[in-house]
Protein backbone atom coordinates (compact mmCIF):
# COMPACT_ATOMS: atom_id res chain seq x y z
CA UNK A 1 0.00 0.00 0.00
CA UNK A 2 1.34 3.40 -1.07
CA UNK A 3 1.76 5.99 1.71
CA UNK A 4 0.90 9.57 0.68
CA UNK A 5 2.56 12.72 1.92
CA UNK A 6 -0.22 14.08 4.16
CA UNK A 7 0.92 17.00 6.32
CA UNK A 8 4.35 17.03 4.70
CA UNK A 9 2.68 18.57 1.62
CA UNK A 10 1.69 21.63 3.67
CA UNK A 11 5.21 21.85 5.06
CA UNK A 12 6.58 21.64 1.53
CA UNK A 13 4.37 24.46 0.30
CA UNK A 14 5.20 26.58 3.30
CA UNK A 15 8.94 25.97 2.81
CA UNK A 16 9.39 24.39 6.18
CA UNK A 17 11.22 21.21 5.09
CA UNK A 18 14.91 20.57 5.19
CA UNK A 19 16.77 19.82 1.98
CA UNK A 20 16.80 16.08 2.55
CA UNK A 21 13.10 16.03 3.44
CA UNK A 22 12.21 18.19 0.38
CA UNK A 23 14.19 15.72 -1.89
CA UNK A 24 12.30 12.76 -0.56
CA UNK A 25 8.91 14.61 -0.89
CA UNK A 26 9.62 15.73 -4.43
CA UNK A 27 10.68 12.14 -5.33
CA UNK A 28 7.31 10.95 -4.07
CA UNK A 29 5.41 13.61 -6.01
CA UNK A 30 7.12 12.52 -9.19
CA UNK A 31 5.44 9.17 -9.04
CA UNK A 32 2.16 9.91 -7.12
CA UNK A 33 -0.63 11.64 -9.01
CA UNK A 34 -2.85 12.03 -5.95
CA UNK A 35 -0.23 13.89 -3.99
CA UNK A 36 0.59 16.10 -6.98
CA UNK A 37 -3.09 17.09 -7.28
CA UNK A 38 -3.31 17.74 -3.56
CA UNK A 39 -0.13 19.84 -3.63
CA UNK A 40 -1.52 21.88 -6.53
CA UNK A 41 -4.77 22.46 -4.66
CA UNK A 42 -2.89 23.58 -1.55
CA UNK A 43 -0.75 26.03 -3.53
CA UNK A 44 -3.87 27.49 -5.15
CA UNK A 45 -5.54 27.88 -1.82
CA UNK A 46 -2.49 29.55 -0.34
CA UNK A 47 -2.32 32.00 -3.24
CA UNK A 48 -5.97 32.91 -2.81
CA UNK A 49 -5.56 33.37 0.90
CA UNK A 50 -2.57 35.56 0.30
CA UNK A 51 -4.43 37.65 -2.24
CA UNK A 52 -7.30 38.19 0.24
CA UNK A 53 -4.86 39.35 2.90
CA UNK A 54 -3.51 42.04 0.67
CA UNK A 55 -6.96 43.47 -0.30
CA UNK A 56 -7.17 47.27 0.41
CA UNK A 57 -10.24 49.07 1.80
CA UNK A 58 -12.21 51.35 -0.51
CA UNK A 59 -10.96 54.97 -0.63
CA UNK A 60 -14.23 56.49 0.66
CA UNK A 61 -14.23 54.22 3.66
CA UNK A 62 -10.62 55.02 4.33
CA UNK A 63 -11.20 58.77 4.30
CA UNK A 64 -14.22 58.52 6.58
CA UNK A 65 -12.26 56.55 9.10
CA UNK A 66 -9.39 59.03 8.94
CA UNK A 67 -11.80 61.97 9.44
CA UNK A 68 -13.30 60.30 12.50
CA UNK A 69 -9.85 59.75 13.89
CA UNK A 70 -8.91 63.42 13.41
CA UNK A 71 -12.15 64.66 15.00
CA UNK A 72 -11.69 62.65 18.16
CA UNK A 73 -8.14 63.79 18.54
CA UNK A 74 -5.07 61.81 18.65
CA UNK A 75 -4.98 59.13 21.22
CA UNK A 76 -8.06 60.06 23.45
CA UNK A 77 -11.36 59.15 21.78
CA UNK A 78 -12.29 56.59 24.40
CA UNK A 79 -11.64 58.97 27.35
CA UNK A 80 -13.69 61.76 25.86
CA UNK A 81 -16.69 59.55 25.20
CA UNK A 82 -16.56 58.38 28.80
CA UNK A 83 -16.35 61.96 30.09
CA UNK A 84 -19.33 63.02 28.01
CA UNK A 85 -21.33 60.12 29.34
CA UNK A 86 -20.39 61.09 32.90
CA UNK A 87 -21.43 64.70 32.35
CA UNK A 88 -24.76 63.59 30.97
CA UNK A 89 -25.33 61.38 34.01
CA UNK A 90 -24.50 64.24 36.41
CA UNK A 91 -26.85 66.55 34.56
CA UNK A 92 -29.64 64.05 34.99
CA UNK A 93 -28.88 63.69 38.69
CA UNK A 94 -28.79 67.49 39.18
CA UNK A 95 -32.06 67.95 37.32
CA UNK A 96 -33.66 65.28 39.47
CA UNK A 97 -32.42 66.88 42.67
CA UNK A 98 -33.63 70.35 41.61
CA UNK A 99 -37.04 69.00 40.60
CA UNK A 100 -37.40 67.16 43.88
CA UNK A 101 -36.36 70.29 45.80
CA UNK A 102 -38.85 72.49 43.99
CA UNK A 103 -41.58 69.95 44.56
CA UNK A 104 -40.79 69.77 48.26
CA UNK A 105 -40.71 73.57 48.54
CA UNK A 106 -44.05 73.82 46.78
CA UNK A 107 -45.53 71.22 49.11
CA UNK A 108 -44.22 73.07 52.17
CA UNK A 109 -45.55 76.39 50.83
CA UNK A 110 -48.99 74.96 50.14
CA UNK A 111 -49.09 73.24 53.52
CA UNK A 112 -48.16 76.52 55.19
CA UNK A 113 -51.26 78.27 53.86
CA UNK A 114 -54.34 78.57 56.05
CA UNK A 115 -57.81 77.74 54.89
CA UNK A 116 -60.18 80.65 55.50
CA UNK A 117 -61.96 80.19 58.78
CA UNK A 118 -65.69 80.47 59.32
CA UNK A 119 -68.56 80.66 56.86
CA UNK A 120 -68.44 82.28 53.46
CA UNK A 121 -70.12 85.66 53.92
CA UNK A 122 -71.59 88.21 51.55
CA UNK A 123 -72.16 91.38 53.61
CA UNK A 124 -75.77 92.54 53.75
CA UNK A 125 -74.79 96.06 52.73
CA UNK A 126 -78.39 97.14 52.24
CA UNK A 127 -79.14 96.29 55.85
CA UNK A 128 -75.89 97.83 57.05
CA UNK A 129 -76.61 101.02 55.13
CA UNK A 130 -79.98 101.34 56.81
CA UNK A 131 -78.40 100.90 60.23
CA UNK A 132 -75.74 103.45 59.37
CA UNK A 133 -78.41 105.96 58.33
CA UNK A 134 -80.44 105.27 61.46
CA UNK A 135 -77.40 105.73 63.63
CA UNK A 136 -76.06 108.85 62.00
CA UNK A 137 -79.30 110.59 61.16
CA UNK A 138 -77.76 111.35 57.81
CA UNK A 139 -79.19 109.94 54.63
CA UNK A 140 -76.41 108.49 52.52
CA UNK A 141 -76.82 107.23 49.02
CA UNK A 142 -77.29 103.58 48.27
CA UNK A 143 -74.20 101.64 47.16
CA UNK A 144 -74.54 98.62 44.90
CA UNK A 145 -75.23 95.48 46.88
CA UNK A 146 -72.45 92.95 46.46
CA UNK A 147 -73.26 89.59 44.97
CA UNK A 148 -70.74 86.80 44.69
CA UNK A 149 -69.49 86.00 41.24
CA UNK A 150 -70.25 82.36 40.43
CA UNK B 1 -25.86 113.43 88.00
CA UNK B 2 -24.70 110.67 90.30
CA UNK B 3 -25.60 107.11 89.47
CA UNK B 4 -25.98 104.73 92.36
CA UNK B 5 -26.46 101.00 92.33
CA UNK B 6 -28.49 99.05 94.87
CA UNK B 7 -28.23 95.45 95.99
CA UNK B 8 -30.38 93.16 93.93
CA UNK B 9 -31.47 91.17 96.96
CA UNK B 10 -33.89 93.85 98.07
CA UNK B 11 -33.99 96.66 100.58
CA UNK B 12 -30.84 97.10 102.49
CA UNK B 13 -30.91 97.73 106.23
CA UNK B 14 -31.23 101.37 107.02
CA UNK B 15 -33.33 102.33 103.92
CA UNK B 16 -35.20 105.59 104.47
CA UNK B 17 -38.95 104.84 104.96
CA UNK B 18 -39.84 108.14 103.27
CA UNK B 19 -37.90 107.20 100.20
CA UNK B 20 -39.54 103.77 100.22
CA UNK B 21 -43.01 105.33 100.30
CA UNK B 22 -42.02 107.65 97.47
CA UNK B 23 -40.75 104.77 95.35
CA UNK B 24 -43.82 102.68 96.11
CA UNK B 25 -46.11 105.55 95.18
CA UNK B 26 -44.22 106.13 91.94
CA UNK B 27 -44.46 102.44 91.04
CA UNK B 28 -48.20 102.32 91.78
CA UNK B 29 -48.84 105.49 89.81
CA UNK B 30 -46.76 104.14 86.95
CA UNK B 31 -48.67 100.86 86.94
CA UNK B 32 -52.00 102.65 86.99
CA UNK B 33 -50.95 104.94 84.16
CA UNK B 34 -49.67 101.96 82.16
CA UNK B 35 -52.97 100.18 82.74
CA UNK B 36 -54.95 103.18 81.58
CA UNK B 37 -52.75 103.54 78.53
CA UNK B 38 -53.12 99.86 77.71
CA UNK B 39 -56.86 99.99 78.25
CA UNK B 40 -57.10 102.98 75.95
CA UNK B 41 -54.95 101.27 73.36
CA UNK B 42 -57.12 98.17 73.44
CA UNK B 43 -60.26 100.17 73.28
CA UNK B 44 -61.43 99.22 76.76
CA UNK B 45 -62.00 102.84 77.61
CA UNK B 46 -64.48 104.27 75.21
CA UNK B 47 -65.77 107.05 77.34
CA UNK B 48 -65.53 110.60 76.21
CA UNK B 49 -63.51 112.35 73.61
CA UNK B 50 -61.02 113.58 76.16
CA UNK B 51 -59.03 110.39 75.77
CA UNK B 52 -57.90 111.36 72.32
CA UNK B 53 -58.98 114.93 71.85
CA UNK B 54 -56.31 117.17 70.44
CA UNK B 55 -54.84 119.60 72.87
CA UNK B 56 -56.94 122.74 72.96
CA UNK B 57 -56.92 125.82 75.12
CA UNK B 58 -59.95 127.35 76.82
CA UNK B 59 -62.82 127.99 74.38
CA UNK B 60 -62.92 131.41 72.84
CA UNK B 61 -66.11 133.53 72.99
CA UNK B 62 -66.75 132.70 69.33
CA UNK B 63 -66.32 128.98 70.09
CA UNK B 64 -68.65 129.24 73.06
CA UNK B 65 -71.27 131.05 70.98
CA UNK B 66 -71.08 128.49 68.21
CA UNK B 67 -71.25 125.56 70.62
CA UNK B 68 -74.20 127.16 72.39
CA UNK B 69 -76.08 127.34 69.12
CA UNK B 70 -75.20 123.77 68.21
CA UNK B 71 -76.31 122.54 71.64
CA UNK B 72 -79.62 124.34 71.17
CA UNK B 73 -79.89 122.67 67.76
CA UNK B 74 -79.37 119.24 69.32
CA UNK B 75 -82.13 119.95 71.83
CA UNK B 76 -84.41 121.28 69.11
CA UNK B 77 -83.98 118.05 67.16
CA UNK B 78 -85.64 116.19 70.04
CA UNK B 79 -88.08 118.74 71.40
CA UNK B 80 -89.97 120.21 68.46
CA UNK B 81 -92.13 118.74 65.74
CA UNK B 82 -91.28 119.21 62.11
CA UNK B 83 -91.94 117.69 58.74
CA UNK B 84 -90.18 118.24 55.47
CA UNK B 85 -88.34 116.97 52.45
CA UNK B 86 -84.63 116.44 52.86
CA UNK B 87 -82.09 116.15 50.08
CA UNK B 88 -78.67 114.59 50.45
CA UNK B 89 -75.88 115.10 47.96
CA UNK B 90 -72.55 113.34 48.15
CA UNK B 91 -70.06 114.67 45.70
CA UNK B 92 -66.86 112.63 45.76
CA UNK B 93 -68.01 110.16 43.14
CA UNK B 94 -69.78 112.54 40.80
CA UNK B 95 -72.78 113.73 42.74
CA UNK B 96 -75.34 111.20 43.93
CA UNK B 97 -78.52 112.63 45.38
CA UNK B 98 -81.21 111.02 47.45
CA UNK B 99 -84.50 112.53 48.60
CA UNK B 100 -86.49 111.54 51.69
CA UNK B 101 -89.51 112.77 53.56
CA UNK B 102 -88.80 113.49 57.24
CA UNK B 103 -91.13 113.57 60.27
CA UNK B 104 -90.47 114.18 63.92
CA UNK B 105 -92.60 114.46 67.06
CA UNK B 106 -91.35 115.94 70.35
CA UNK B 107 -89.56 113.36 72.44
CA UNK B 108 -89.65 110.78 69.68
CA UNK B 109 -87.31 109.69 66.98
CA UNK B 110 -87.13 111.24 63.55
CA UNK B 111 -88.65 109.15 60.76
CA UNK B 112 -87.60 109.18 57.16
CA UNK B 113 -89.13 107.57 54.09
CA UNK B 114 -88.49 107.72 50.38
CA UNK B 115 -91.10 109.97 48.72
CA UNK B 116 -94.04 108.15 47.20
CA UNK B 117 -93.96 110.30 44.12
CA UNK B 118 -91.48 108.90 41.63
CA UNK B 119 -88.93 111.09 39.97
CA UNK B 120 -87.00 114.04 41.26
CA UNK B 121 -89.24 116.94 42.13
CA UNK B 122 -86.28 118.79 43.54
CA UNK B 123 -82.77 119.24 42.31
CA UNK B 124 -79.63 121.02 43.35
CA UNK B 125 -79.38 124.05 41.12
CA UNK B 126 -75.61 124.37 41.21
CA UNK B 127 -74.28 120.83 41.57
CA UNK B 128 -74.19 117.95 39.09
CA UNK B 129 -75.98 114.93 40.45
CA UNK B 130 -77.92 111.81 39.65
CA UNK B 131 -80.87 110.68 41.70
CA UNK B 132 -80.41 107.39 43.49
CA UNK B 133 -82.76 105.54 45.82
CA UNK B 134 -82.30 106.17 49.50
CA UNK B 135 -81.94 103.24 51.86
CA UNK B 136 -84.91 101.97 53.73
CA UNK B 137 -87.68 102.83 51.31
CA UNK B 138 -90.14 101.55 53.91
CA UNK B 139 -88.99 104.22 56.32
CA UNK B 140 -86.25 104.63 58.91
CA UNK B 141 -86.62 105.33 62.58
CA UNK B 142 -83.57 107.43 63.26
CA UNK B 143 -81.54 106.64 66.33
CA UNK B 144 -80.35 109.03 69.00
CA UNK B 145 -78.83 111.27 66.38
CA UNK B 146 -81.48 113.58 65.06
CA UNK B 147 -81.84 115.06 61.65
CA UNK B 148 -78.56 116.00 59.98
CA UNK B 149 -76.72 113.91 62.55
CA UNK B 150 -77.16 116.40 65.38
CA UNK B 151 -77.08 115.12 68.96
CA UNK B 152 -75.68 116.25 72.28
CA UNK B 153 -73.05 113.53 72.16
CA UNK B 154 -71.83 114.54 68.74
CA UNK B 155 -71.78 118.21 69.70
CA UNK B 156 -69.50 117.38 72.64
CA UNK B 157 -67.18 115.46 70.34
CA UNK B 158 -67.28 118.28 67.85
CA UNK B 159 -66.28 120.75 70.55
CA UNK B 160 -63.32 118.56 71.43
CA UNK B 161 -62.02 118.13 67.91
CA UNK B 162 -62.92 121.26 65.96
CA UNK B 163 -63.08 125.04 66.19
CA UNK B 164 -66.65 126.33 66.09
CA UNK B 165 -67.86 129.87 65.40
CA UNK B 166 -70.97 131.77 64.39
CA UNK B 167 -70.42 133.10 60.89
CA UNK B 168 -73.53 135.01 59.92
CA UNK B 169 -77.02 134.56 58.60
CA UNK B 170 -78.58 132.84 55.63
CA UNK B 171 -81.80 131.25 54.44
CA UNK B 172 -82.86 127.63 53.88
CA UNK B 173 -86.21 126.48 52.46
CA UNK B 174 -87.51 130.00 52.85
CA UNK B 175 -86.62 130.21 56.54
CA UNK B 176 -84.01 132.58 58.00
CA UNK B 177 -81.07 130.75 59.51
CA UNK B 178 -77.89 131.37 61.44
CA UNK B 179 -74.69 129.90 60.06
CA UNK B 180 -72.21 128.11 62.30
CA UNK B 181 -68.81 127.23 60.86
CA UNK B 182 -66.75 124.26 61.97
CA UNK B 183 -63.06 124.44 61.19
CA UNK B 184 -60.24 121.96 61.64
CA UNK B 185 -57.67 122.80 64.25
CA UNK B 186 -55.23 122.97 61.35
CA UNK B 187 -57.27 125.78 59.85
CA UNK B 188 -59.35 124.47 56.94
CA UNK B 189 -63.15 124.39 56.88
CA UNK B 190 -64.74 121.11 57.97
CA UNK B 191 -68.48 121.91 57.91
CA UNK B 192 -71.11 124.62 57.85
CA UNK B 193 -74.42 124.37 59.66
CA UNK B 194 -77.53 126.42 58.93
CA UNK B 195 -79.72 126.56 62.05
CA UNK B 196 -83.27 127.85 61.97
CA UNK B 197 -83.24 131.33 63.50
CA UNK B 198 -86.50 130.80 65.35
CA UNK B 199 -86.05 127.27 66.71
CA UNK B 200 -82.34 126.37 66.12
CA UNK B 201 -83.44 123.28 64.20
CA UNK B 202 -80.66 122.25 61.78
CA UNK B 203 -81.79 123.00 58.25
CA UNK B 204 -78.66 122.43 56.23
CA UNK B 205 -75.22 120.91 56.64
CA UNK B 206 -72.24 121.05 54.30
CA UNK B 207 -69.10 119.02 54.83
CA UNK B 208 -65.65 119.60 53.38
CA UNK B 209 -62.63 117.35 53.08
CA UNK B 210 -59.13 118.23 54.22
CA UNK B 211 -58.55 120.13 50.97
CA UNK B 212 -61.65 122.27 51.57
CA UNK B 213 -63.56 120.54 48.76
CA UNK B 214 -67.29 120.20 49.32
CA UNK B 215 -68.07 116.51 49.81
CA UNK B 216 -71.66 116.53 51.04
CA UNK B 217 -74.64 118.82 51.21
CA UNK B 218 -77.70 117.76 53.19
CA UNK B 219 -80.56 120.21 53.48
CA UNK B 220 -84.28 120.64 53.84
CA UNK B 221 -85.81 121.57 50.52
CA UNK B 222 -89.17 122.00 52.25
CA UNK B 223 -89.88 122.14 55.96
CA UNK B 224 -92.82 122.84 58.27
CA UNK B 225 -92.03 123.44 61.95
CA UNK B 226 -94.40 123.39 64.92
CA UNK B 227 -98.05 122.47 65.21
CA UNK B 228 -99.60 120.97 62.13
CA UNK B 229 -96.31 119.62 60.96
CA UNK B 230 -97.31 115.98 61.38
CA UNK B 231 -99.22 114.35 58.55
CA UNK B 232 -98.85 111.04 56.74
CA UNK B 233 -96.31 109.80 59.23
CA UNK B 234 -95.01 106.43 58.04
CA UNK B 235 -95.74 103.33 60.04
CA UNK B 236 -93.59 100.24 60.40
CA UNK B 237 -90.37 102.10 59.83
CA UNK B 238 -87.15 100.14 60.23
CA UNK B 239 -85.60 100.35 63.67
CA UNK B 240 -82.06 100.28 64.93
CA UNK B 241 -80.84 96.91 66.11
CA UNK B 242 -82.14 96.40 69.60
CA UNK B 243 -79.16 94.63 71.11
CA UNK B 244 -76.95 97.43 72.34
CA UNK B 245 -73.56 96.24 73.52
CA UNK B 246 -72.31 97.63 76.81
CA UNK B 247 -68.54 98.07 77.37
CA UNK B 248 -68.47 94.88 79.44
CA UNK B 249 -70.11 92.94 76.61
CA UNK B 250 -67.63 94.39 74.16
CA UNK B 251 -64.80 93.31 76.43
CA UNK B 252 -66.26 89.80 76.58
CA UNK B 253 -66.45 89.62 72.80
CA UNK B 254 -62.87 90.85 72.53
CA UNK B 255 -61.83 88.11 74.92
CA UNK B 256 -63.49 85.64 72.56
CA UNK B 257 -61.30 86.88 69.74
CA UNK B 258 -63.57 89.46 68.15
CA UNK B 259 -61.48 92.32 66.73
CA UNK B 260 -63.51 95.27 68.00
CA UNK B 261 -61.25 98.33 68.15
CA UNK B 262 -61.78 101.24 70.50
CA UNK B 263 -60.77 104.61 69.11
CA UNK B 264 -59.74 104.85 65.47
CA UNK B 265 -57.44 107.27 63.63
CA UNK B 266 -58.83 110.70 62.83
CA UNK B 267 -60.00 111.31 66.44
CA UNK B 268 -62.84 108.86 65.90
CA UNK B 269 -64.37 107.78 69.19
CA UNK B 270 -66.54 104.71 69.60
CA UNK B 271 -69.99 106.17 70.20
CA UNK B 272 -72.11 103.05 70.02
CA UNK B 273 -72.11 99.29 69.49
CA UNK B 274 -75.00 97.04 68.49
CA UNK B 275 -75.40 93.43 67.56
CA UNK B 276 -77.75 91.54 65.30
CA UNK B 277 -78.10 88.09 63.84
CA UNK B 278 -77.60 86.92 60.28
CA UNK B 279 -77.94 83.48 58.67
CA UNK B 280 -74.17 83.07 58.94
CA UNK B 281 -73.91 84.27 62.54
CA UNK B 282 -73.93 87.45 64.59
CA UNK B 283 -72.76 90.78 63.25
CA UNK B 284 -71.51 93.63 65.41
CA UNK B 285 -72.05 97.25 64.38
CA UNK B 286 -69.51 99.69 65.79
CA UNK B 287 -70.15 103.39 65.23
CA UNK B 288 -67.37 105.96 65.46
CA UNK B 289 -67.45 109.73 65.23
CA UNK B 290 -65.32 112.82 65.73
CA UNK B 291 -68.47 114.88 66.12
CA UNK B 292 -68.81 115.52 62.42
CA UNK B 293 -67.92 112.39 60.47
CA UNK B 294 -69.57 109.09 61.30
CA UNK B 295 -68.03 105.75 60.37
CA UNK B 296 -69.83 102.44 60.92
CA UNK B 297 -67.77 99.25 61.07
CA UNK B 298 -69.67 95.96 60.75
CA UNK B 299 -67.78 92.87 61.90
CA UNK B 300 -68.91 89.27 61.43
CA UNK B 301 -67.20 85.88 61.40
CA UNK B 302 -66.30 84.34 58.05
CA UNK B 303 -64.56 85.24 54.84
CA UNK B 304 -65.55 86.94 51.61
CA UNK B 305 -65.91 85.09 48.32
CA UNK B 306 -63.02 85.61 45.93
CA UNK B 307 -64.94 88.20 43.93
CA UNK B 308 -68.08 90.29 44.35
CA UNK B 309 -70.05 91.43 41.34
CA UNK B 310 -70.64 95.15 41.15
CA UNK B 311 -67.72 95.98 43.39
CA UNK B 312 -64.16 96.66 42.47
CA UNK B 313 -60.98 95.65 44.20
CA UNK B 314 -58.78 98.54 45.20
CA UNK B 315 -55.57 98.89 47.17
CA UNK B 316 -55.49 101.17 50.20
CA UNK B 317 -52.00 101.65 51.53
CA UNK B 318 -51.10 98.21 50.22
CA UNK B 319 -54.24 96.50 51.54
CA UNK B 320 -56.59 95.00 48.96
CA UNK B 321 -60.27 95.62 49.70
CA UNK B 322 -63.58 95.76 47.87
CA UNK B 323 -64.93 99.25 47.19
CA UNK B 324 -68.22 100.41 45.82
CA UNK B 325 -67.67 102.80 42.99
CA UNK B 326 -67.71 105.68 42.63
CA UNK B 327 -67.96 107.19 46.09
CA UNK B 328 -65.51 105.03 47.99
CA UNK B 329 -67.54 105.43 51.14
CA UNK B 330 -68.16 101.72 51.58
CA UNK B 331 -65.47 99.08 51.79
CA UNK B 332 -65.47 95.37 52.59
CA UNK B 333 -62.74 92.80 53.13
CA UNK B 334 -62.00 89.76 55.26
CA UNK B 335 -59.06 89.07 57.52
CA UNK B 336 -58.27 86.63 60.28
CA UNK B 337 -61.58 84.82 60.01
CA UNK B 338 -63.70 88.01 60.15
CA UNK B 339 -65.44 90.07 57.48
CA UNK B 340 -65.28 93.86 57.83
CA UNK B 341 -67.71 96.25 56.16
CA UNK B 342 -67.06 99.96 56.57
CA UNK B 343 -69.76 102.49 55.70
CA UNK B 344 -68.90 106.13 56.20
CA UNK B 345 -70.31 109.60 56.10
CA UNK B 346 -66.87 111.14 56.17
CA UNK B 347 -64.11 112.50 53.97
CA UNK B 348 -62.35 109.85 51.94
CA UNK B 349 -59.13 110.52 53.78
CA UNK B 350 -60.78 109.66 57.09
CA UNK B 351 -62.34 106.53 55.64
CA UNK B 352 -58.98 105.47 54.24
CA UNK B 353 -57.35 105.90 57.65
CA UNK B 354 -60.02 103.75 59.24
CA UNK B 355 -59.74 101.00 56.65
CA UNK B 356 -55.97 100.89 56.96
CA UNK B 357 -56.12 100.82 60.77
CA UNK B 358 -58.36 97.74 60.88
CA UNK B 359 -56.91 94.20 60.60
CA UNK B 360 -55.92 92.86 57.20
CA UNK B 361 -54.61 89.56 55.89
CA UNK B 362 -51.66 90.61 53.85
CA UNK B 363 -49.84 87.35 54.32
CA UNK B 364 -47.42 86.54 57.10
CA UNK B 365 -44.54 86.52 54.63
CA UNK B 366 -43.21 83.59 52.67
CA UNK B 367 -40.65 82.70 55.32
CA UNK B 368 -43.28 82.34 58.04
CA UNK B 369 -45.49 80.41 55.68
CA UNK B 370 -42.65 78.04 54.78
CA UNK B 371 -41.86 77.53 58.46
CA UNK B 372 -45.51 76.85 59.20
CA UNK B 373 -45.74 74.44 56.28
CA UNK B 374 -42.61 72.59 57.34
CA UNK B 375 -43.97 72.16 60.84
CA UNK B 376 -47.26 70.91 59.45
CA UNK B 377 -45.61 68.42 57.08
CA UNK B 378 -43.36 67.12 59.83
CA UNK B 379 -46.36 66.72 62.11
CA UNK B 380 -48.00 64.62 59.43
CA UNK B 381 -44.90 62.46 58.98
CA UNK B 382 -44.06 62.22 62.70
CA UNK B 383 -47.39 62.52 64.48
Amino acid sequence: MTRHLGERLSALIDGELSDAQRERVLAHLAKCDDCRQEAAALRLLKRRMHSLGEAAAADALTWRLLALARASGPGQPVDQVTAARRRHAWSLVAAGVVTAGLGLAAAVFVAGGDKPAGPRVVPAVDVFMVQHAITTGQVPVQPPSPTPVP
Amino acid sequence: MELRSFPASGMSPGTDPGALRLITTAVVVGLVMSGVALASGWGLVTGGPAAQAPAAGPPSPAQEAGLKLLSEAARACRSISYQGVEMAWWGPGGGDTSVVDVWHQPGGQALTRAPEVAGAPLAWPDQPHRLVPSPGSGGLNLDEAGVLGMSARLVSLLAANYVVAVAGRGQVAGRPARIVTVRRRGGGPAAWFWLDSATSLPLRKEMFDARAHLISNIAFAEVTIGRGAMSSEPGGAEQAWHTTLAPSQLARLRAQGWPLPGPLPGHLTLIGAKQSGTPTGPVVDLDYSDGLSVVSVFVQRGYLPPSLSGWSRVALDGHRVYANDPDDLCFAWSAGGFVYTVIAAAPQQTVGQVVVALPHDDGPGWLSRMRHGLHRLLSWILP
